[in-house]
């Protein structure tokens, strides 16, 4: 419980990532443009380490055939089964129910912390 | 007994004193000559001949006896080739009030003869035979409108062309095809099943025959036994098909009616596809939905012939897996009775489902043009 410094904002440029450990959990941090976000390292799936799947951007809800790619570097995409999720929200693409536990972000003189709650 | 008095048919039908609705009879031109006034001029001579057009047809044919234990008549005349025979011996003896009439299995073909033009004047002079021969005459029989979707914008202007006429009460076509029926040419027909309020039924037999794909997904049976086991595919293709595609997206008041492909595999698609979706659905970003959503909404399944399964348990526990209360219908598959009697059958189900099945379903289904006169 409570807040945590896992690393110092010059480690995560945008688009990069890291995954630290929080007591005993693994988190991952993300960089969206200069905003930090955190996500437990855990697919509710079937548990896959989801935070060392691909970032990239899916198909908006869209008329039939049409095709309109977007949230380039939101999508965080399951290594195991490709089920992908919005990294500001840990939410699934297909349901906002199922989601990836997500842990509030503090930056503050240069250092990343995650709450833990 | 049926309602046909003058004040009767002119206000239509109680829905309360209905007993059975049967989805399925297979009404049967005998004499072609009948289509005579019908048929397009410029096909007359290719459509009115001895034994009919000469169509493609599959080599498929079940050995023993194809109408079982279906009444016939002491004639030896065809049992679903005369209306008022039809009437009397089989809808009244079996408490049946409406029949859904489906065409003869040649007929269930014609979406895959090669030529659509010929398919097309075939399909029509047919439905106006259908029309006068067996609708007009009698509101206890209901029209089909049969259509071939070689080419689907004369299909649509087929149904446009009967699709107001009150005895129709849905579209007709096979299940065999050349593609799957998702693909986008096909949308004007589902266009038009929607502008005039009419669910789509698609029926199996045509597999096999002319230019249709195999009746397998991996080649041709060697019998008609293991052919008729295996068409259940051609559903659960089309199926995925028209989901992936959008059809339920453009037209979300669709409803497509399958018959004879039992019902057990439909769980399988549901949670086989959705699980698919949740991984895959960039592909195809307008399904929004999970598909079993659009399966459980828009289709319908009938009840000959229904799977036998060892344990009854088996059977409720798909009953429930599929919402059968709202989408499983009564089908009597008259008079092709060769799996056994459609009302023995369906005693099988649990009773609590019975009035939903015979009557309650289909008149959702239908709506209101069930219930009135067909002239």
């Amino acid at each position: 419980m409570g807040r945590h410094v896992v690393a110092t904002v010059d480690e995560i440029p945008p688009g990069g990532r890291k995954i630290v450990k929080v007591e005993r959990r693994e988190v991952g941090i993300f960089n969206l443009d200069g905003r930090f976000y955190a996500l437990k390292n855990v697919c509710p799936h079937q548990g896959a380490r989801v935070c060392l799947g691909k970032v990239s951007g899916t198909t908006l809800p869209s008329g039939v055939y049409e095709f309109r790619y977007g949230l380039q570097g939101r999508i965080l995409r399951c290594p195991w089964h490709g089920w992908e999720y919005d990294i500001t929200t840990g939410q699934s693409v297909f349901d906002p129910a199922v989601r990836v536990v997500t842990y509030p972000v503090i930056v503050e003189d240069g250092k990343i912390s995650v709450v833990i709650p | 007994m049926i309602a046909t008095a003058p004040e009767q048919r002119a206000v239509g039908r109680d829905p309360a004193a209905l007993r059975i609705i049967d989805t399925d009879l297979h009404h049967q031109l005998t004499n072609w000559e009948e289509v005579a006034p019908f048929a397009d001029p410029n096909f007359r001579h290719r459509i009115v001949k001895r034994g009919g057009p000469a169509m493609a047809r599959h080599g498929y044919k079940p050995v023993g006896a194809p109408f079982g234990t279906a009444p016939r008549p002491p004639s030896g005349a065809h049992p679903a080739s005369d209306p008022a025979w039809v009437k009397e011996h089989y809808l009244e003896r079996y408490g049946v009030d409406l029949a859904i009439l489906t065409a003869q299995p040649q007929m269930l073909a014609i979406g895959v003869q090669p030529n659509p033009d010929f398919a097309a004047a075939i399909a029509s002079a047919y439905n106006d035979w259908t029309l006068h021969r067996w609708l007009k005459p009698y509101d206890c029989f209901k029209g089909s409108i049969l259509v071939a979707p070689q080419d689907p914008l004369k299909a649509a202007a087929e149904i446009d062309r009967l699709g107001d006429e009150p005895g129709f009460v849905q579209v007709l076509m096979g299940s065999a095809g050349e593609v799957p029926f998702g693909r986008r040419h096909f949308h004007p027909i589902y266009e038009a099943c929607v502008r005039h309020g009419l669910p789509l039924a698609l029926h199996i037999g045509g597999e096999g025959a002319g230019t249709s794909m195999p009746p397998t997904a991996v080649g041709y049976p060697s019998t008609y036994y293991e052919y008729y086991v295996s068409l259940p595919q051609s559903y659960m293709a089309h199926i995925m098909s028209m989901i992936t595609e959008g059809v339920f997206q453009k037209f979300p008041g669709l409803k497509v009616v399958l018959y004879e492909g039992g019902i057990f595999w439909v769980p399988h698609v549901m949670w086989r596809f959705d699980k698919n979706w949740k991984a895959q659905r960039a592909e195809t970003p307008w399904v929004v939905r999970p598909p079993s959503e659009y399966i459980l909404r828009h289709f319908y399944h009938t009840t000959y012939p229904l799977e036998r399964a060892p344990q009854a348990k088996y059977l409720h526990q798909v009953l429930e897996m599929i919402d059968a209360p709202r989408t499983l219908l009564f089908s009597g598959n008259f008079p092709h009775w060769e799996f056994g009697s459609p009302f023995d059958m369906a005693q099988e189900l649990p009773v609590g489902l019975h009035r939903r099945v015979f009557v309650e379903s289909a008149l959702e289904v239908y709506g209101e043009r069930l219930l009135k006169p067909n002239a």
